[in-house]
């Protein structure tokens, strides 16, 4: 069971997939304007980590070396398919809020790099809870980039379109809209990086080290 | 070469199982899927045009499916380009076997973010009624306020008018066919109101030809 909770501190912190490793850009710096966008394109895709993270550990004596990366995009493409499907059908209503960051899932290159870099090479639950760290990981950095874009560039916290939280524009606030165009990704971006390297050094961690990757149960293959 | 085979058969009986699943659950789903958009659209139907019991398919060659295109190029001669408005669907709101109004479908495609479809409901005397944004693209936070700040489309309601004019200058509230654009997005202003404005040119002609529906209903 520690390693499980090692994984999901791992995902979280330690190999953040937007801070540290920087995968997955492009739904990150294509949703996160608000906060609520990156809550459900967060959700969305830890569900689906954490799936296609268990089946491909479960198959990972099946699979061949050689093909590996079309098997692999073959399981996640069909996965997120079907869940969009059964969405669609039966919760109508959570399809309509989720519904324009289903087809990004499957694009997520967090996806594919999880089952490449640790499903495929290590046994189904401890696979299972590296996607939910993954996908916790990759939900609270991507909140967080919306929340401050929503802030500076909207004038609101928590809007959910209609209404918010807190409107700053009634107190006068003038906000910045570049904040909600692509360049304020960038700007709110390498800021956050850069504080999540700060905080680390100081605690005597190297910045943005990228680990290497070895199954660490047992089977290394070279 | 034996490995080249065996990798080969184990893709193929991996792909084979993924694609069996997906026909199953697209199976599975299509009923309630279609089942879902239907009532989507009923439910858009009605917002914009609350007066109506039902909503029934109009009995006019000209406004099946595949002529409403060709009926938005009729109507390019007007002074504004319609051209890349396109009308998807017209169905007549019905109450008490007479038609009480239209709603009509527009894809307005010169959005600044693509297209941008909605419903608008018109009473058959003429009245904007209301407009439902059924898909949207804009950038969160400006152009999207045209579907999140209900203030925008509320500018349109009641209005009795041949078409819809954007002014930038603040002055909407002064007649009632002029419409503020939204601060910071003067494009998706322009395509959203062009789009009502196309809405507007189909009632005329629907009016002018004094359509029925398939089930028998007029004009009042």
């Amino acid at each position: 069971m520690n390693k499980c909770v090692e994984r999901i501190y791992n995902g979280l912190i330690k190999e953040n997939p937007t801070f540290v490793l920087t995968l997955g850009m492009c739904p990150t710096l294509a949703v996160t304007t608000s906060a609520i966008n990156g809550i459900g394109m967060g959700l969305s895709s830890t569900v689906v980590l954490v799936m296609s993270n268990l089946l491909i550990s479960l198959l990972r004596k099946v699979i061949p070396d050689g093909v590996r990366m079309p098997a692999f995009i073959v399981i996640v493409a069909s996965f997120v398919t079907v869940v969009q499907f059964l969405m669609q059908g039966y919760l109508p209503s959570l399809y309509d809020s989720l519904g324009i960051y289903i087809p990004l899932i499957v694009v997520n290159c967090i996806i594919l790099g999880r089952a490449e870099a640790y499903a495929s090479k290590n046994p189904a639950i401890p696979s299972a809870f590296d996607g939910l760290g993954m996908g916790l990981g990759f939900t609270c950095a991507i909140t967080i980039l919306g929340a401050i874009r929503e802030l500076i560039g909207a004038g609101t916290i928590l809007s959910t379109g209609s209404s918010a939280l807190v409107d700053f524009t009634n107190y006068g606030f003038t906000p910045a809209s570049i904040f909600i165009l692509a360049p304020g990704a960038f700007f709110v971006l390498a800021m956050c990086i850069a504080v999540m390297n700060r905080i680390k050094r100081k605690h005597g961690m190297k910045p943005a080290e990228v680990p290497d990757y070895v199954g660490d149960d047992t089977t290394k293959e070279e | 070469m034996n490995k080249i085979i065996k990798d080969a058969c184990i893709l193929f009986a991996i792909t084979l199982v993924a694609g069996i699943v997906l026909g199953a659950v697209y199976n599975i789903t299509k009923g309630p899927i279609a089942e879902q958009n239907e009532k989507a659209k009923q439910t858009a139907y009605r917002e914009v045009l609350s007066d109506a019991d039902s909503f029934e398919a109009i009995d006019s060659e000209k406004y099946s499916e595949a002529n409403l295109a060709a009926l938005v190029s009729g109507l390019k001669d007007t002074e504004e380009d319609f051209s890349k408005d396109e009308v998807t669907d017209v169905v007549a709101g019905v109450k008490n076997g007479k038609i009480v109004g239209f709603v009509i479908t527009v894809v307005a495609g010169d959005g600044y973010g693509g297209d941008i479809k909605f419903s608008t409901g018109i009473s058959s005397d003429g009245k904007y009624m209301g407009t439902s944004i059924l898909s949207i693209s804009e950038t969160a936070g400006l152009g999207m306020r045209a579907k999140t700040d209900p203030a925008f489309l509320a500018q349109f309601n009641g209005a009795s008018v041949d078409k819809f004019t954007v002014v930038k200058d603040g002055t909407g509230s002064s007649s009632e066919d002029k419409i503020d654009a939204i601060g910071g997005s003067t494009v998706t202003s322009k395509a959203v109101t062009k789009g009502i404005n196309t809405a507007l040119a189909v009632f005329k002609e629907l009016k002018s030809e004094n359509v029925k529906t398939v089930g028998g209903a007029s004009i009042e």
